[in-house]
């Protein structure tokens, strides 16, 4: 750490001023290492989550209307008509969304971190790599900016704008907080004891010139592809570096058939998760009004 | 517009459609027809009742959701004007010079190249 003004070194205090890390995901990833895993027991994860049982009986009830079936109140009913694999994505996409959104940075930061994740994980499917890790890692690559946000919001915000042309993004954070928003995040991710392929992949998600590991080109290439694709639409969206080795390392051709398929499955999986979550969140606040 | 080449035997065989739209599920009606593989949580390719060229039903949609599907292609609505299509990607064609510039690179024209060429199945 450079001289700075800023305690970036004292990274549990900094953790503190950050909403709490999703333990749903945590437990989930951990509940994911056990192949047996039932409904029943992730349905009991859920249970006591109202955002997450509404993003459920949401996508629940969106079957049961085609068949003109009333609609389910019961998160376990609906967990059973959409499956083990749809509560799972649910859980990790609700859950790290929550943590993102969690009233630091902006608009912007949320819905370019949700578009990252996405495009990692449509990139993971098509080379091997673990599609819940590469949406954590996605959505998490820039969470050392909440950091910068809590420390000095004024200052990030100019030096934000000021790299939005010519991307110097690194060298000005770290020029203002002796850190870049790489390290902080890494540093964060080892504080919640993330895995370990998943805090790499954090720490060096900008270096354009290596590719250090699959995970870590998915995601790096997952910038890439979710600024190119204009996904949050923003003038903010620039591409003017690829990471080439990144590339090389993954064996994708970005003319190929299953490429082309993949610009638009994330465009439109972009368009469904921002869907979904109003459909939640409306929810939500209609079971909080029926409540006494 | 349709692919539809003859067999050596002279007998034309139909084909896929060429012209698709990405839809997230939700958006998805019975009666559209499946353009394109559909693709689960994991990359596995579904394909009970799910298969190119086949419609979709209440059903189908059922199925979608329980996979875990969160898009998928879809034939092209042929009543589609062709001027808003063509607005459309010369929207598109704009903000790619902005995104990437008036001179690329050559690995990030690469890229911008292949997202040009997606045309009107990014609209």
């Amino acid at each position: 750490v450079l001289n700075s003004k800023y305690p970036v070194d004292d990274i549990a205090a900094l953790a503190k001023m950050l909403p709490p890390f999703p333990k749903i995901v945590l437990q989930l990833l951990d509940m994911l290492r056990d192949e047996d895993v039932s409904l029943e027991v992730l349905a009991r994860l859920v249970r006591d989550d109202p955002v997450i049982a509404g993003n459920i009986l949401g996508m629940a009830n969106h079957v049961r209307r085609w068949r003109s079936q009333s609609d389910l109140t019961d998160p376990f009913a609906a967990a059973s008509l959409i499956g083990i694999n749809s509560v799972r994505r649910i859980v990790v996409s609700i859950g790290m969304n929550r943590f993102i959104d969690g009233g630091l940075g902006s608009a912007f930061f949320y819905s370019h971190s949700f578009a990252v994740a996405i495009a990692s994980q449509e990139l993971a499917t098509l080379c091997d790599v673990s599609p819940d890790d590469a949406y954590i890692a996605g959505i998490l690559h820039d969470v050392g900016q909440l950091c910068f946000h809590v420390l000095d919001e004024k200052a990030f915000e100019e030096a934000y704008q000021e790299s939005i042309v010519d991307g110097r993004l690194i060298e000005r954070e770290a020029a203002i907080f002796g850190v870049d928003h790489c390290q902080i995040g890494a540093q964060l991710a080892q504080h919640w004891n993330l895995p370990e392929q998943v805090l790499s992949a954090i720490l060096t998600h900008h270096d354009d010139t290596i590719a250090t590991s699959k995970l870590q080109a998915v995601v790096c290439l997952g910038e890439t592809l979710a600024r190119a694709l204009d996904i949050p639409a923003s003038a903010k969206n620039r591409v003017t570096k690829i990471n080439t080795p990144a590339v090389e390392l993954l064996g994708i051709r970005w003319d190929s058939p299953e490429m082309l398929d993949c610009f638009g499955r994330c465009l439109a999986r972009f368009q469904h998760g921002q869907a979904r979550a109003h459909r939640g969140a409306a929810w939500t606040h209609a079971q909080h009004r029926q409540r006494p | 517009m349709e692919n539809s080449p003859q067999s050596p035997d002279g007998e034309t065989k139909p084909t896929l459609p060429l012209q698709w739209q990405w839809l997230p599920t939700m958006e998805a009606m019975p009666g559209m027809v499946i353009a394109r593989p559909v693709v689960g949580l994991s990359g596995v390719h579904e394909t009970m009742y799910l298969a190119v060229g086949s419609a979709i039903t209440a059903e189908t949609i059922e199925q979608l959701v329980v996979k875990g599907v969160e898009c998928i292609a879809v034939v092209q609505d042929k009543a589609i004007d062709v001027l808003i299509q063509a607005e459309s990607v010369r929207q598109r064609e704009s903000r790619l010079l902005e995104i990437f510039g008036a001179e690329p690179t050559e690995a990030c024209r690469e890229l911008m190249d292949a997202l040009r060429a997606a045309g009107t199945t990014l609209c």
